[in-house]
């Protein structure tokens, strides 16, 4: 058999990103006070969103080297509970948020369960077939969901007892969703560096070799896919307050493979990286889109240029490499 | 409610026929670039659309679509010969999730372009003359077109199996999915025939999707459905295996449309349901035949 490389490693991070990290938040964080209108913080939410639930995949792809062609599935479960339990049982922000975080949590346990001994085509086929079974399910639901018209939500106050913010205006959310995106982003990193991230770096590495060390290779797996699904849970949450709008398509393959294309695009193995290459697709997007109604072409072309001769490694690589 | 009248579901068995048809051609192709590249090509949907367009474009020139049902799936073979060459040959060292995610990138280029030289309004193509028309069998009335469609398929169906069970290439192919290392040191060139196999897949998705357009109407996202209804059929035959496709095609046919009679709601659910259930507990496939044993 001819040797078959296997997925890019995950990168460590190291000090110098910590700084660049606080460098990075700190300019996110004046988006609002310099920008000319809503236009460019309603650009940075739509980034560090998306770019949560991009970050949330690499877990799975960097660091289990399980590909899942049906991460729109948690990212949906958490729009369509958060959303619906806002539009429907009038919750207030912050139950509705946790509850679109659990049900993720909890589909991502019993998808789990069943599937982390798959790996390879078989593991992206049986993810892609979940998700479009919650998929077909949300759009032909139509009396709850409100199928292909979607599901208008208006954003609740956020009440902590204590203080109750309103959080109606652009800039308030933005700070909440930067808040919180930051949160995670920190917890998912303490976890990957964590005795359980090494021993997950382990099991990508050599499946076999891992579970002769006494590593338990589907514990392992599962527990990614559970953070990768919980962490996408909240990205749908916060992403469907957001634009006050759910609709079935957000559960598409399609939307799959889009955060699929964000992920490798900012490199397989990092939490940054998929930030950037989720940044690129949201600019390329509203950038290329007022010029041509094809701006899908060029970041194919990227995209594909990526994967050809970077193999997944991401821009970030390719910038290094360049400064090299 | 339910009609319960013989003729209603004699037509609805027969609708599904036309569907399962279209699928075992796209989804041939498919598997049989499975089984000899180990590749599943998320563009294979895409090239369906393709030849759709390519097809349109030769019965606008010429107006004979029997020249169309020749040229399109030939042109898409020379596409994929193409696509082989330059993104799937260069990544045979690399893990095969790659090159999925390769091929979804392909996909939006492939459709862009098709938006780009057709734009977004969907056309729509008549039968030929000689194809139009109803039959009459007993007491169902059924259109003559959809009639030639499920012979064409069976009969395309046939000549593959002929083809790979009769000529040298065929029986080459066929050594190339079991063993290709020990066909590699009997000299022959396992590239060229890899480039040869994701030509012959392209054709047969190309063939399918002209056929479809009579029947349907080409749009630049005409493959995004179906591209995963036959992703279905690819696992429940067991991925690699041309009986094992050829029987699920059929079955998941039936299924959905039938099924989106009796429950319009949740048919498609049991499909996914179905292909998610099979990849757990039969990974070969319902009939055992597949190459996915070793869930890679």
């Amino acid at each position: 058999m001819m040797a078959i490389e296997s997925l890019p490693a995950a990168t460590r991070v190291r000090l110098r990103d910590g700084w660049l990290l606080v460098g990075v938040v700190a300019t996110l964080a004046l988006v609002p006070l310099i920008s000319p209108s809503r236009f460019y913080v309603n650009l940075a939410v739509e980034v560090v969103l998306l770019g949560l639930w991009a970050a949330s995949l690499n877990v799975l792809i960097g660091f289990t080297g399980l590909v899942s062609f049906g991460h729109a599935a948690f990212f949906g479960l958490g729009v369509y509970t958060t959303g619906l339990l806002i539009a429907k049982l009038g919750l207030s922000m912050a139950p509705a948020l946790l509850a679109g975080v659990a049900v993720a949590a909890v589909a991502a346990l019993l998808v789990g369960i069943v599937i982390v001994r798959l790996s390879g085509i078989a593991f992206a086929l049986v993810t892609l077939a979940f998700s479009m079974m919650v998929f077909t399910t949300v759009w032909r639901w139509s009396k709850l969901t409100g199928g292909d018209d979607g599901l208008t939500v208006s954003r609740p106050p956020l009440d902590l007892g204590f203080v109750r913010l309103d959080l109606q205006g652009a800039a308030q959310f933005y700070y909440l969703a930067l808040v919180l995106v930051l949160c995670a982003y920190l917890a998912l990193s303490r976890f990957l560096a964590s005795p359980v991230g090494a021993a997950l770096q382990a099991v990508r590495q050599n499946a076999v070799r891992a579970e002769s060390i006494g590593i338990d290779v589907h514990r392992h797996r599962l527990l990614a896919f559970v953070v990768a699904g919980a962490t996408a849970g909240l990205a749908g949450s916060l992403y469907v307050l957001f634009r006050g709008f759910a609709a079935p398509d957000l559960l598409h393959w399609s939307a799959s493979g889009q955060v699929l294309l964000m992920t490798i695009l900012g490199g397989i193995g990092t939490l940054y990286g998929p930030f950037l290459g989720a940044a690129v697709f949201v600019v390329l997007q509203e950038v290329l889109s007022t010029y041509t109604q094809y701006w899908m072409l060029p970041l194919g072309i990227i995209f594909i240029l990526a994967v050809r001769f970077m193999h997944g490694r991401g821009l970030l690589d390719l910038l290094r490499a360049m400064r090299r | 409610m339910i009609p319960g009248d013989v003729t209603f579901w004699a037509v609805q068995i027969l609708n599904g026929l036309v569907m399962s048809v279209l699928l075992m051609l796209i989804t041939l192709g498919l598997t049989i670039i499975f089984g000899i590249l180990l590749v599943v090509n998320f563009a294979h949907g895409s090239l369906y659309m393709w030849g759709a367009y390519v097809g349109m474009g030769v019965l606008s020139l010429t107006g004979q679509f029997w020249l169309a049902l020749l040229v399109a799936p030939l042109v898409i073979a020379i596409v994929g010969i193409g696509i082989e060459r330059t993104l799937i040959q260069p990544m045979r060292s690399q893990p095969v999730i790659l090159t999925l995610l390769l091929t979804f990138g392909l996909t939006l280029v492939l459709d862009e372009t098709a938006r780009i030289l057709w734009g977004s309004n969907p056309y729509s193509i008549n039968a030929p003359d000689w194809l139009s028309g109803t039959i009459r069998i007993g007491s169902v009335v059924y259109p003559i077109y959809r009639i030639f469609v499920i012979g064409l398929g069976i009969a395309v169906a046939l000549l593959l199996f002929l083809f790979l069970e009769k000529t040298d290439l065929g029986t080459v192919i066929r050594a190339a999915s079991s063993d290709r290392e020990t066909l590699e040191v009997m000299g022959v060139n396992t590239s060229r025939l890899f480039m040869l196999v994701f030509a012959l897949g392209s054709a047969l998705t190309a063939l399918s999707g002209l056929v479809a357009a009579p029947m349907l109407t080409i749009y630049p996202a005409m493959g995004h459905n179906i591209i995963i209804d036959a992703f279905v059929v690819l696992v429940l035959g067991g991925l690699g295996s041309l009986r094992g496709t050829i029987v699920a095609s059929f079955l998941v046919g039936q299924v959905q449309t039938l099924g989106a009679v009796v429950m319009p709601e949740f048919a498609l659910v049991v499909v996914f349901a179905m292909m998610g259930l099979v990849l757990l507990v039969r990974p070969r496939g319902l009939l055992n035949l597949g190459r996915l044993d070793d869930g890679h």
